[in-house]
């Protein structure tokens, strides 16, 4: 978001240091439109779209500081958006900040970061945009573009979790300190139908920017990765950590965190457990430590504007909900039936880039925080027995089962 | 509990249907040679085949029904155009993944599998191998899409092994051929709407008389007779068709005008490589079944997997499937290098499709009373491994194929 800012905030600034010093137009114009450049050959290589980005920052420069009447106007309407816009008023007043030449070049060199420039750029939601509209003319080919591809932008970020695989008959280990893990795995079925869920997201409304596929865990879980890219994600971020290392919800939550605030996406969507350690607590703490609205259990997902309509299982029935992007959302089985990562998608998945990343990285202490005693199967069931009368049943279940 | 059970209908009932428990999954991936990579496009297609296919095999083989709906779904999965190329839909991949899918498919259902083989290999890699740019770009992307089924058609009432004495007959007439004459034991037959069919354009010519053409089911004078009730493979759906007078368009010639019986010998090579997953996936299949049951089932005391009777039979049907396996993945490696050795196409599937009868008898007694009611799928593994032993040239032919290759190495 920052950066994208920097290029409004620099154009912005540019206009009021015109207004105030005339000699230094010149100077803004070439330090903009050299970056600008600089960018566009950089984006010339890395894809069109980005490329069409970065032409019309160019060609809107020079024409913002040649429309020197229009500041004016420009600033009563920032005034406005002040108002309207609450979400947008650190960044205006970030702006207001900006005027100094000095600042604005710093900033300016900031662009030189285009990949996470890339990324804020897919990212800006539908307040920055109306936001950016109040901005008047400005940046007109740059807003058009935006209210064209960007309007309802949204990133997702979908955790999935490598976990003994559902069909698997689960064996405790003879030292009675795990399970067996060396069977087959898979994809938590509850992440897989988070994934389905963001995948469908894009073919429904059309506005899904980005989704990026996390796994926290060894090596291995980049099997897991690779098949949530399979079935549609866009890209992968895999937080590896060592084959023997044990992570528990809330390291994983502090790992999401980490991530989140590093990919500033809209929403997360994730399983609300995993099969393996039944938690369900890894959604709603990520929720706890972003200060983010969740969404759990969720049956049914829509999308509306900043807002999301999520309707919940809950004990008495279902239960809708209206929270504000950015969110945490968790799946519940009857969201939807995920797709299977047909073989061309598997191939074409090998091709998506996928990112390594470690713990330390993100500043998290993975320690556990909980200690595991003892693993035992559960006792094997004994045969039943029919009973004569109801009398008979409660002194059994008295008695014998001493359950009454 | 109760809320668990709730929450978990689809995986249990999944499992259920499936009736095998992979605790300890008999498929050896390593043993198997395969890569990282390989393995994950194989678990891919068992994952796909066991949750979609597998719980259908028994009511297939019972109405003798082709399943319709899974063709699309082949193709949606991206099964149907392993070999062909991308630019119409395909993978452009090689033999061994299209053996691996094979295999999966057959490990789900021999049925359908067979028909998958007549669709992918007969058909689509025909087209693919000798069609030109016109009739690829015109058959190939609705074959590989799934909107389409595809067959080939070869043997006659009187021609089966000694497929060379074919008696159907096309005339040039103008810009197209006059086509006269029936073909027998046509797998897909009923069900297809493209079919490779060979006939002959030269009576008098032998073997090089024989052209390859491409037939739509609405070609004027094509009809499909009688559905074959058959032994095993059923839901495979098998027929005679007749032609009378049929009119194919002279641009439908695939390959070149008398030189068919060239397209049908290498194609038959490819075709017994890429079926030999047929077999391999029916044993990979009766172990499923075996392997838990056998320890599960109590007799005197004990699971009857610890006696050594059963141990024994086990250890077999392991070992055959390997040894099977070992040999058809090395045949596919080198047809994938581009060495294609007819001796040893003929070979995997002579000695995989008899190990897959063998291993099909163990399965039933291995389940006794149990193995020979139709409740459980072993007699329906035994009743299709055994056509793996008659189709795509008998043993005895094989067999004839592999000594004459000798013949020809060491005769003075």
């Amino acid at each position: 978001m920052s950066e994208l800012w920097t290029i409004t905030d620099s154009v912005y600034t540019g206009r009021y240091a015109e207004r105030d010093k005339s000699d230094v137009e010149q100077r803004i114009h070439q330090a903009v439109v050299h970056q600008a450049s600089t960018l566009s050959s950089t984006f010339k290589a890395s894809g069109a779209s980005r490329y069409r980005f970065a032409a019309h920052v160019q060609e809107v420069i020079p024409s913002i500081i040649e429309e020197r009447r229009a500041i004016q106007v420009i600033t009563i309407r920032v005034n406005s958006a002040i108002e309207d816009v609450k979400e947008s008023q650190r960044t205006i007043q970030e702006m207001a900040q900006l005027q100094e030449f000095a600042r604005m070049q710093d900033m300016a060199s900031k662009l030189k970061d285009y990949p996470s420039f890339a990324r804020d750029f897919n990212s800006l939601s539908l307040e920055r945009v109306r936001f950016g509209s109040h901005l008047g003319r400005i940046p007109f080919s740059l807003l058009y573009s935006l209210s064209c591809n960007m309007s309802k932008a949204l990133r997702i970020i979908v955790p999935v979790k490598r976990v003994i695989d559902y069909a698997v008959k689960v064996r405790v280990n003879p030292q009675k300190t795990d399970v067996d893990r060396n069977v087959k795995h898979s994809m938590n079925p509850f992440d897989e139908i988070a994934v389905e869920e963001a995948v469908r997201l894009r073919e429904r409304t059309k506005s899904v920017q980005e989704i990026i596929a996390v796994s926290c865990g060894s090596s291995k879980s980049q099997e897991t990765l690779r098949t949530a890219l399979a079935m549609g994600a866009d890209r992968a971020v895999h937080v590896e950590v060592a084959d023997d290392a044990k992570l528990q919800p809330l390291a994983v939550a502090k790992l999401l965190k980490g991530i989140v605030e590093k990919e500033k996406p809209d929403l997360v969507i994730l399983g609300k457990q995993a099969i393996d350690d039944d938690s369900n607590q890894t959604g709603q703490m990520v929720a706890g430590l972003l200060n983010w609205p969740q969404g759990t259990f969720a049956s049914k997902i829509e999308v509306e504007e900043q807002k999301l309509k999520v309707t919940r299982e809950v004990d008495g029935g279902l239960e809708t909900i209206s929270i504000k992007l950015p969110a945490i959302v968790t799946t519940d089985l009857r969201l939807n039936e995920p797709r299977y990562a047909s073989l061309p998608n598997i191939m074409k998945a090998k091709k998506k880039p996928l990112e390594k990343i470690t713990p330390e990285s993100l500043g998290v202490d993975i320690t556990p925080r909980l200690e595991t005693l003892k693993v035992e199967e559960p006792p094997k069931r004994s045969g039943g027995r029919k009973v004569e009368s109801v009398d008979d049943l409660i002194d059994k279940l008295k008695n014998e089962a001493k359950v009454l | 509990m109760l809320r668990q059970a709730r929450l978990f209908p689809r995986f249990s009932t999944r499992f259920l249907a499936q009736q095998r428990s992979v605790t300890t999954a008999t498929y050896n991936a390593a043993i198997a040679g395969l890569t990282e990579e390989q393995n994950e496009f194989r678990s891919a297609v068992e994952d796909f085949a066991q949750r979609e296919l597998a719980s259908r095999a028994n009511d297939i083989d019972r109405d003798n029904a082709f399943p319709t709906d899974m063709w699309k779904k082949f193709g949606d999965m991206g099964l149907l155009g392993i070999t062909a190329p991308e630019k119409y839909g395909g993978l452009g991949l090689g033999y061994l993944e299209h053996t691996f899918v094979m295999e999966e498919i057959s490990r789900a259902s021999g049925a359908v599998a067979l028909s998958y083989g007549a669709h992918s290999n007969l058909c689509v890699n025909q087209i693919v191998r000798n069609g030109n740019e016109e009739q690829k770009a015109k058959y190939l992307p609705k074959l590989i899409s799934g909107d389409h089924v595809g067959a080939l058609a070869m043997s006659e009432p009187g021609s089966g092994s000694d497929v060379v004495s074919m008696k159907l007959r096309a005339d040039k007439k103008g810009d197209r051929y006059i086509l006269n004459g029936n073909k027998f034991w046509i797998t897909n037959g009923p069900d297809a709407d493209v079919l490779v069919v060979y006939a002959k354009t030269d009576p008098n010519a032998g073997p090089r008389g024989i052209t390859a053409f491409l037939v739509e089911k609405g070609f004027k004078g094509f009809s499909t007779a009688q559905k074959l009730d058959k032994m095993g493979m059923r839901g495979s759906n098998t027929c005679e068709l007749i032609f009378e007078d049929c009119e194919v368009p002279a641009e439908n010639v695939l390959g070149e005008v008398g030189k068919g019986v060239y397209v049908l010998m290498s194609g038959l090579d490819l075709e017994r490589l890429v079926l030999s997953g047929g077999p391999l996936g029916l044993m990979q299949s009766a172990l499923d079944v075996v392997a838990p049951y056998v320890h599960t089932r109590k007799q005197f005391g004990q699971a009857i997997g610890e006696f050594q009777f059963i141990q024994g039979k086990l250890a077999d049907m392991y070992t055959k499937l390997n040894a099977s396996r070992a040999y058809v993945y090395a045949v596919a490696r080198a047809c994938d290098r581009g060495e294609i050795s007819n001796k040893d196409c003929a070979g995997v599937i002579l000695y995989s499709a008899e190990r897959a009868t063998e291993v099909a008898l163990d399965a039933i007694q291995c389940l006794g009373g149990n193995g020979y009611i139709n409740d459980y799928p072993t007699s329906r593994i035994l009743r299709d491994a055994k056509l793996y032993e008659i189709g795509a040239g008998t043993s005895e032919i094989r067999r004839m194929l592999i000594g004459r290759e000798f013949n020809k190495a060491f005769r003075d």
